[in-house]
């Protein structure tokens, strides 16, 4: 009851007010009648001393009010009368609305992910991306003018590689997992050696993929995504090292990437897997981590959502280009 | 003017307005309607107390007497305003002279 009490005192004051003027006016109209006015005139006579009886009445109580806010409520009670009054214009009006933010909404939503907010590895403005454009290749381009990238071009560029930190490339996929309760198909990301080195995002626990996971004659190593981790395993660290079987294959888990972490290109991730860069003849994706201080990249291939560029000295660039071009020919 | 009549015995809005008009041999015109704001701030501020009442001639009404905070804030606007028509009569003086 007491939440409600100023509502209650408040209507009190209303009426105290409105009690007051009353009688002050019928005080005042007794008196000019005893000095011998008729009533009518009397009326009139005490209501022009009296000065405009709404005007004073209203002020009276707005002492007792928040005055903006309840401006606002009568003109938001005026507008919802009026709309509904005419509810197919009340409905365009509303469906203009809705739409147009939920149009902004989901621009600025894209806009933020792909240009505003920064990736989410250490030191991001020094990831890059690379496109291998080919104006003058019919055939062997795309229509975007971009080539695929080979297995045989990327490891080119890998051994000759001076301009980068690290370079790496993965790609999008699935696997069937079996042996762990039910069978299950799921997304994974197969990622070359310096990827993670490139990403710089140590793993939640266990270890890295190696460079000799590499080797097709290796283990077959895998890494857990965490809501994988979660979901399959229910967070018990003691999964490193324990084998599943992928696509039928004994893998060896080494470790789990941290919440959140993901390649950016897909987002669902559940696991990676380092598979034989040689028995692809194709990459969807291009990894660099740029070398000598100079600044980390990132290069993407077609199909792939294209991150952002980042600002690298003429010196490094042209360096990159001539490694390219040096490689290429 | 309305703190220092209250102080005198509590009145209602109408009695206000006659007491202050008498007391001043009709010098001084309150606009009877703008009392009813100005008392409201005073209820407000918590100078003034309100309680129901019946006027001279058996109406109801509200009857405003003053509180204690009023008595305080009357006591320092008398010393205020006494100090400013001090002030007043002495440069009237002067200019006198």
């Amino acid at each position: 009851v007491s939440r409600f009490s100023p509502f209650f005192f408040r209507n009190r004051r209303y009426n105290d007010i409105s009690v007051s003027i009353q009688e002050h006016i019928d005080e005042r109209i007794d008196e000019l009648m005893e000095e011998g006015m008729s009533r009518d005139v009397a009326e009139r006579t005490a209501r022009r001393d009296f000065g405009n009886v709404a005007l004073f009445r209203e002020r009276s109580r707005e002492v007792w009010q928040w005055q903006r806010l309840e401006s606002l409520l009568v003109d938001l009670k005026h507008v919802c009368r009026r709309l509904g009054r005419s509810p197919g214009f009340a409905i365009t009006v509303v469906l203009t609305l809705a739409i147009g933010i939920g149009a902004n909404t989901a621009v600025f939503s894209v806009l933020n992910s792909v240009l505003l907010r920064p990736l989410p590895y250490p030191e991001p403005q020094q990831l890059v991306s690379l496109h291998l454009n080919a104006p003058g290749a019919p055939g062997l381009a795309e229509f975007r003018n971009e080539l695929r990238l080979s297995a045989s071009m990327y490891l080119t560029f890998a051994a000759h590689n001076r301009a980068f930190q690290s370079i790496g490339v993965w790609g999008p996929g699935t696997a069937s997992i079996t042996g762990i309760a039910q069978p299950e198909q799921v997304n994974t990301a197969q990622i070359s050696s310096g990827v993670l080195e490139t990403l710089n995002v140590p793993a939640f626990t266990g270890q890295w993929l190696t460079a000799a996971d590499q080797d097709s004659h290796g283990l077959g190593r895998v890494m857990l995504s965490y809501g994988y981790w979660q979901r399959r395993f229910g967070g018990d660290p003691s999964v490193v090292g324990r084998t599943i079987s992928v696509n039928s294959q004994p893998r060896v888990i080494v470790g789990v990437m941290p919440r959140g972490f993901k390649s950016s290109i897909t987002t669902s991730i559940s696991w990676f897997r380092w598979p034989s860069i040689r028995s692809r003849s194709t990459w969807l994706a291009l990894l660099f981590v740029a070398s000598r201080g100079s600044g980390r990249g990132l290069a993407l291939h077609r199909r792939m959502p294209m991150w952002r560029t980042c600002s690298m000295s003429g010196w490094t660039h042209g360096r990159m280009v001539q490694d390219l071009i040096r490689t290429s020919t | 003017m309305i703190l220092q009549s209250l102080r005198l015995k509590p009145m209602h809005g109408y009695a206000l307005v006659k007491h202050i008009k008498q007391v001043s041999d009709n010098l001084l015109q309150v606009e009877e309607g703008s009392l009813y704001p100005a008392l409201q701030r005073m209820l407000k501020e918590g100078l003034l107390e309100a309680q129901a009442g019946i006027s001279a001639k058996g109406r109801p009404t509200r009857i405003y007497r003053l509180a204690t905070a009023g008595i305080r804030h009357l006591e320092s606007e008398v010393v205020s305003f006494e100090r400013m028509f001090a002030g007043f009569t002495r440069v009237l003086a002067a200019a006198k002279a």
